[in-house]
């Protein structure tokens, strides 16, 4: 089963997230969690067999561009895929996100079918 | 009559009015309810004035719907997202603890008899100003110029009005009902700046 990590600033939507991702049938294992992008830089060093990352965008301390940033420029991450999660509004840092190096994007308000395929292409 | 041979300038995108705002916050309402909390039930729309309200006794205020209609309201949370650039604002989400809780119940896919802790009901609301703003800017204001959104906040729960009121939406749910007031936000501008 598949490790996911969720990096999200709101406790509350990584709450979602992981009932959604439940929700969704997707086969997922393991969910850990981290509040920005410090703590998932540190999530991915501790728990090297994380299998695919969902960020938030706007986070304080790290946002979710300069953590793509940050996540592509290891070589040992620069395959593992990154699906952001953003409001409608954060369309402009999601651009950049995915000129980082991000494989995909859900935007919120989202369904559990809308996630479902944003992660279908990467979790077997 | 001689025609105009220039070619016609293209004018520049304009913000939308008022009432358009409140227009994008209805549809965002709309939109943000169905897919991720439940129904709601639009009971009154406001456009330019906010509706006018009277404190009744601790932590309950009488909404003026105009046209003769009020409603009693339970104002204990609050939660703000600002938005700046070519237009500076903020959006309010105004309710009561009821209501809070179920706005949360909602987003969280919790059971009515699941406990919530004090910061999932705040975080809920957080999120949810931040998704309708985020469709406001989206929609609404991108097209038009360069905007960011703030962190979310709790607020005080008390009318804070910061600027001229674009509008207000008051909705019914099962918890009780909200209120989303959209005002412009004066900001003190350096001189010469």
């Amino acid at each position: 089963m598949n490790k996911v990590l969720i990096v999200d600033d709101s406790a509350t939507m990584r709450k979602i997230i992981t009932r959604v991702l439940r929700q969704a049938e997707i086969p997922v294992g393991a969910v850990v969690e981290a509040g920005n992008g410090v703590e998932g830089l540190e999530r991915l060093r501790s728990e090297p067999d994380i299998d695919l990352i969902l960020s938030d965008v706007n986070m304080p301390e790290m946002n979710g561009v300069d953590f793509v940033k940050a996540v592509r420029t290891s070589h040992a991450k620069e395959a593992l895929p990154m699906i952001m999660v953003t409001t409608e509004g954060g369309e402009a840092m999601m651009k950049s996100a995915l000129d980082l190096g991000a494989n995909g994007y859900v935007t919120k308000p989202f369904t559990p079918e809308s996630i479902r395929r944003a992660l279908e292409a990467y979790l077997g | 009559m001689a025609e105009r041979s220039e070619p016609l300038a293209q004018s520049a995108p304009t913000l939308p009015s008022d009432r358009e705002l409140v227009d994008h916050l209805e549809r965002a309402v709309a939109e943000v309810f169905a897919t991720m909390i439940g129904e709601c039930e639009r009971i009154a729309r406001l456009d330019g004035a906010l509706p006018g309200e009277a404190t009744r006794e601790e932590g309950r205020v009488e909404l003026d719907l105009h046209a003769g209609a009020s409603a009693a309201m339970s104002v204990e949370r609050e939660a703000v997202v600002e938005f700046r650039g070519p237009l500076d604002g903020r959006l309010s989400l105004r309710t009561g603890e009821q209501c809070a809780s179920a706005i949360a119940r909602g987003l969280l896919m919790s059971a009515p008899d699941d406990p919530l802790a004090r910061e999932d009901v705040e975080d809920a609301l957080k999120e949810c100003a931040n998704m309708l703003t985020g469709w406001i800017k989206s929609q609404a204001l991108d097209p038009v110029g360069s905007f960011s959104m703030s962190v979310p906040f709790i607020g005080a729960g008390q009318r804070e009005l910061v600027g001229p009121p674009l509008g207000a939406l008051v909705y019914r749910t099962s918890g009780g009902l909200f209120a989303l007031e959209l005002t412009r936000r004066e900001l003190r501008r350096e001189a010469g700046g």
